[in-house]
Formats: structure tokens, C-alpha cells, sequence
């Protein structure tokens, strides 16, 4: 009965378990995302967290910090990313790799994954080697790409977009999942299969190599192991009690060269197992965790240190709740569109069959566009932002689809609500002749159903009803394909 | 007989994990080739690749194999777990240690005074509200949408 006990003991949740399933929790506190299969749209979404967790994922309160400094970097042009950069800075010099091993979701996912008893890759030279790829993903997905492409005037997270495992499950797959998301499905072609079949690959790679993600691809691990020398908080050797006996290395399963170096996410296996206590977890001075086996500290020691995990894990508790409570409180349905009168049978409202609200948008060459002026042509309604790269990339095809077809067809492409640079400035640098609006209160996007996509294309048909109402990009065959019967 | 069970154990478990990566990778390649090569003559799709019932019944058509293999992976995982079979230790290394940082006291401050710098410039540019508009709307290309 005792063997059996002990057996099972080894399977109990460790206290760094716990704290990272809380830091999981916590940053992904919007538990009604679930339900209600939306993203969290509150303020505090404008603070990063330190772990790798995407902020399209429907629980998720925060940014993340590698998708948010890809989209800075490629905002460059209009601004210069200096917020990312400190965060990113302050979480290295604090906590550095500390966040792989404590306070990263994507870690838990990969450490739990590779708890399943199947043969595991050893570490080597080559796990070694390929540590370093981390750095080129870095440099090249994270850094060029983004820059590159801001410069040309189109936002694209490189690594987010073709890599990223945690965009995929936490983003795709708890969106997808839900029953009434059925219309991003239709969105769904190449991009998703390649990121579906990395995603597999990288989970399958992570139940026979420990954090097999974390060690060799990702780009934030390779971000905060930069601070590794001079992070406050971490494991920490003292040399002059050292023997170099190799237990650390041996009990490490980070490709480490000594404890602490850039690899070392501070996960404490080797505390555990150095016989002299050289190594233990610190906060400056501070000793957060040793080897009480060895070091045997006094009672009134263990008593205080057992206070303070007391009103720590008190804190903890309450800053949960708290951010339970702030990220799932019932929302404030907007005020109803002042939607006229039908002329007819057909509904108006935001679904195919239905006739479209008449709106006005002010333009950005100072006159309104209404859309019940262009009753008797086709309308093609384009929400779009400069800050999202897909809508800017199909721009020409809305200005080559109006000149191309201007007698029969208007076309309008209007400017989320959500502006973060000189607009006018931006459309001045580039020739479309299109014209170009603002939905100023946001209130033209809710009319067709829309808000939290980008970007979202409506088709109007010559007596107004809505023929076509997508979010996602557009080609023009397609522009073409839906446009040209409906001017027949 | 029954040491060299328990011995298979861990292997029978990893061809599992191997063979439901492959099965979830084949199916979304074949559905989506498949979808792709619906195409009129200029090239359009005639429908969208990916529906929520055709994922649904591709799931379906490998739920007997998936279903399989996670059984097996699971009778495996709790063998090798009840025998307790782990993995063998990696072996006793010397650390390379580098040589401690000169004045890192002074390097930490400054990096601090640098963070919170980069931080204030950062909500007085807008920096901060570019993050949030970002982070409140979906970001399709990360998800894979379009």
C-alpha cells in the first residue's frame, strides 16, 4: 500500500505545475470566449504578457509580446516600436528564461505532451546545434520579414503567419471549434493546411524531445535568453561551493553548457540534485528556492519562507479572481443602427437576402459617401486598416475592379474605426483612385454583422440587396466572379 | 514475458503519436488538394475548400484508426507507467562556465532605466494603443484564415 502511494506520489502536480497552470489561466482568463466563441476586447489587451500565449485565442486578456513586436516592427514606418521593445525588455532583465520554465502556456502544452512514456530523443550535439535555429527565426521570421515588408507599406508577422504553433491551437482550433464561427471555415485554403501540418508536427516532435518548440523554434525563448546574465530573477551557481561533479548537467533536460547560460529555463531540476547546494533559485539576493535537504535551514527560516509562500499564493489567488471577474463580465449590447423603414418585403439587415441599412461615411477627400445614392448600380462595400496586412495587400484589386467597372459598379473602401496612423498621409503615398472613408463610430462594420475581422467585403446588388457579405481576403478573379453576373 | 511487455510498452506508444500526427496530417492535405482542384475555368473556386461538414465527416472517416491508435496509446502510456519504465538519465558533464560579468550591477540599471524609457516613449507615441488595436481583432493570418 505505501509502495503504491509513493508511486503515485511522483504524479502529484509540482509547485512549479501549479504556478504555471495559474499563469495559464490568468492569461487566458476569458473563460466566456469559450462559450461565446468571441475574442476579449478590453483595455488591458493593450499590455503584453511575458509567455508565448496568441491574442486571437478566445480566452486570451493580453497581447502577445512576439506577435506584437512583429506587428510594431512592421509599423515601423509610421512608428517607431518603442513600447514592445521596453516590455520585452524589462520582462529579460526581471525574469528572463524564468517565463519559459514558469509562466508560459505554450511550455505547459509541451511539457505535458512529453509526459507521455514513449522513447525520447536524448540531448546532444545536435539538439545542441539545433538550439541555435531559434536565432535565425528570430532574426529572419521575427525581425527582416516584418521590417521588410513595413517599409513596402504591408504589416506582416512573418513567424505568427507560417509558423506559429500557438496561433494555430490556441487561435484557429478554439475558434473553429465553435458552432457559431461555421463561417470562417470558407476562409480556410493553404495557409491553414501548412499551419495545421506544422502545428502536428511540432506537438508530435514534443512527445519524444522535452519542449521540442521551446528549444528549437522559439523566437521569444531566444528574445529573453539574450538577458540570461543579467536577469534578477533565476537559477544562480556559486562557484566557490561547486565541485563540477556534472550532476546539474546531467539532471538538466535543456541543452545547457553550464546552469543559468541562455538555454537554461530555470525549471530547478538541478537544485534538486546538487550535493553541495551551489545552485539554487534566487531573486537578486534573495533565495527563492535551495536544496533544504543539504542546506537544512533553521526553523524560524522555513517558518518565514512558509509565511510568505502563504501571502504570496493569497495574492496570486486574488489577482485570479480579479481577473476573472474584470475579463468575464456580461457585455454592454451597442446601441441598435437607426435602420429606416423597409420600402419593400425584403428584411433589411447584414445576411445575403437581405437589403442593406442605408449609411453615411465621410470621405477622406472631404465629401460624404451615402450608399442610397448608388441605388441602381452594384455596390462594393470593402472594410478595411492600414494596420492589417491582408486588407492592404487586395486594396489594388478593389481600385482595378472601379475602374475597370465604374459606370456599373461602386466600389468604397472604408477605414476601420481603429486608426493608427495619418490615413490621408498613407493614401496620399500610394495612387488608388478609389474612394476611401471612415467608419468613424464603428457603427457602418456592426451594421453588416462585422467588427472583430479585418478584412470584411459586402456585395450589394443593383436593388440593394446583399448578395455577398465575407470576411477574409479577396482576389480579383473572385471580385470578378461575384460582381459581373450581377451586372447582367 | 512480462518485463519484455512492459519494455515494448513506451514504443508501442510513440509509433501511436507517430501514426495520429500522420493521419491528421494526410487528411487535412487530401481535403484541401481535394477542395483546391474545384475550379471553374478562370480559376475560381466553385466552393470553399474547407466547410464545417466536410472537416466533420473527414474526422469521422478516420474516427476508427484515430480512435485505435489513442486506445492503444493510452493502454501503452498506463503499462509503462504502472512498471515504471522511464528514460535513461543523460550523462555526468563538466559545465563550461563563463566567466562572471564585469559591473552586470550597472548593466542591470541601465538596461532598467533603458526599459522604462522605451516604455513612457512608447504610450506617448501610441505605441500602446497600436498594440491593443491589434490584439482586439482577430488576427486572420496568424490563425491561418485566408
Amino acid at each position: 500500500m505505501a509502495k503504491m502511494i509513493n508511486r503515485f506520489r511522483k504524479f502529484l502536480p509540482t509547485k512549479r505545475r501549479l504556478i504555471q497552470l495559474y499563469a495559464a489561466l490568468l492569461s487566458n482568463a476569458h473563460a466566456k470566449g469559450f462559450v461565446s466563441g468571441e475574442i476579449f476586447t478590453g483595455t488591458s489587451k493593450a499590455m503584453c504578457v511575458p509567455g508565448l500565449n496568441c491574442y486571437s485565442c478566445p480566452g486570451a486578456i493580453a497581447a502577445c509580446p512576439l506577435g506584437a513586436l512583429q506587428n510594431a516592427l512592421a509599423s515601423t514606418g509610421a512608428r517607431m516600436p518603442y513600447y514592445v521593445l521596453g516590455v520585452l525588455m524589462l520582462f529579460g532583465l526581471t525574469l528572463g528564461r524564468t517565463i519559459c520554465g514558469f509562466l508560459c502556456p505554450m511550455g505547459l502544452v509541451q511539457e505535458m505532451l512529453h509526459k507521455l512514456p514513449t522513447p525520447k530523443v536524448r540531448k546532444s550535439r545536435l539538439t545542441r546545434a539545433l538550439s541555435w535555429l531559434k536565432y535565425m527565426l528570430l532574426a529572419v521570421f521575427v525581425v527582416i520579414l516584418p521590417l521588410w515588408h513595413g517599409v513596402k507599406g504591408l504589416p506582416l508577422p512573418a513567424f505568427c503567419k507560417y509558423i506559429c504553433p500557438a496561433g494555430t491551437l490556441e487561435g484557429a482550433v478554439a475558434l473553429l471549434a465553435h458552432p457559431d464561427n461555421t463561417g470562417m471555415f470558407s476562409m480556410l485554403g493553404g495557409l491553414f493546411t501548412s499551419k495545421f501540418v506544422i502545428m502536428i508536427v511540432i506537438l508530435a516532435a514534443c512527445v519524444f524531445a522535452y519542449r521540442a518548440f521551446c528549444r528549437f523554434l522559439c523566437p521569444l525563448g531566444a528574445i529573453y535568453g539574450l538577458f540570461a546574465r543579467i536577469a534578477v530573477i533565476g537559477v544562480k551557481v556559486e562557484q566557490p561551493k561547486c565541485v563540477d561533479c556534472g550532476a546539474c548537467m546531467a539532471a538538466c533536460p535543456m541543452d545547457i553548457r553550464h546552469v543559468g547560460d541562455h538555454e537554461c529555463i530555470h525549471c530547478t531540476a538541478c537544485i534538486g540534485v546538487c550535493p553541495t547546494n551551489a545552485i539554487t533559485l534566487r531573486a537578486g539576493r534573495i533565495i527563492l528556492k535551495e536544496n533544504e535537504a543539504v542546506s537544512k535551514p533553521v526553523p524560524s527560516v522555513q517558518k518565514n519562507r512558509r509565511t510568505l509562500r502563504l501571502a504570496i499564493a493569497a495574492a496570486a489567488i486574488i489577482m485570479l479572481a480579479g481577473a476573472l471577474w474584470y475579463a468575464n463580465q456580461p457585455a454592454v449590447a451597442p446601441d441598435a443602427p437607426d435602420i429606416p423603414a423597409a420600402e419593400s418585403a425584403i428584411p433589411i439587415g447584414a445576411e445575403v437576402g437581405m437589403r442593406a441599412a442605408d449609411f453615411t461615411v465621410p470621405r477622406y477627400d472631404g465629401r460624404v459617401w451615402r450608399l442610397s445614392d448608388h441605388r441602381g448600380k452594384v455596390v462594393v462595400v470593402n472594410f478595411w486598416a492600414t494596420w492589417c496586412g491582408p486588407c492592404v495587400k487586395e486594396l489594388p484589386f478593389f481600385d482595378r475592379l472601379s475602374a475597370a467597372y465604374g459606370q456599373d459598379v461602386a466600389v468604397v473602401a472604408i477605414h476601420s474605426d481603429l486608426v493608427t496612423e495619418d490615413v490621408p498621409a498613407w493614401l496620399a503615398s500610394r495612387s488608388y483612385t478609389l474612394p476611401f472613408a471612415l467608419d468613424e463610430t464603428g457603427d457602418v462594420i456592426r451594421a453588416f454583422g462585422g467588427s472583430a475581422m479585418l478584412p470584411q467585403t459586402v456585395i450589394i446588388d443593383r436593388q440593394g440587396v446583399i448578395v455577398s457579405n465575407r470576411v477574409g481576403s479577396v482576389d480579383y478573379a473572385a471580385l470578378e466572379a461575384l460582381v459581373l453576373p450581377l451586372l447582367n | 514475458m512480462r518485463q519484455r511487455i512492459a519494455r515494448l510498452c513506451p514504443w508501442i506508444a510513440g509509433a501511436a503519436v507517430i501514426v495520429i500526427a500522420a493521419l491528421l496530417c494526410w487528411k487535412a492535405v487530401s481535403l484541401y488538394t481535394a477542395g483546391n482542384a474545384l475550379r471553374d475555368a478562370q480559376g475560381v473556386l466553385l466552393s470553399p475548400i474547407f466547410t464545417r461538414e466536410n472537416v466533420t465527416a473527414c474526422i469521422a472517416s478516420i474516427s476508427l484508426p484515430l480512435g485505435i491508435c489513442l486506445l492503444t496509446l493510452t493502454a501503452a502510456a498506463a503499462a509503462a507507467l504502472l512498471n515504471g519504465i522511464s528514460s535513461r538519465r543523460s550523462p555526468r558533464r563538466k559545465p563550461a562556465y563563463a566567466a562572471p560579468l564585469p559591473h552586470a550591477c550597472l548593466l542591470r540599471s541601465l538596461v532598467l532605466a533603458l526599459a522604462l524609457a522605451l516604455i513612457a516613449a512608447g504610450v506617448m507615441n501610441g505605441g500602446l494603443y497600436d498594440v491593443l488595436v491589434k490584439a482586439i481583432n482577430i488576427c486572420t493570418e496568424c490563425i491561418g484564415l485566408g
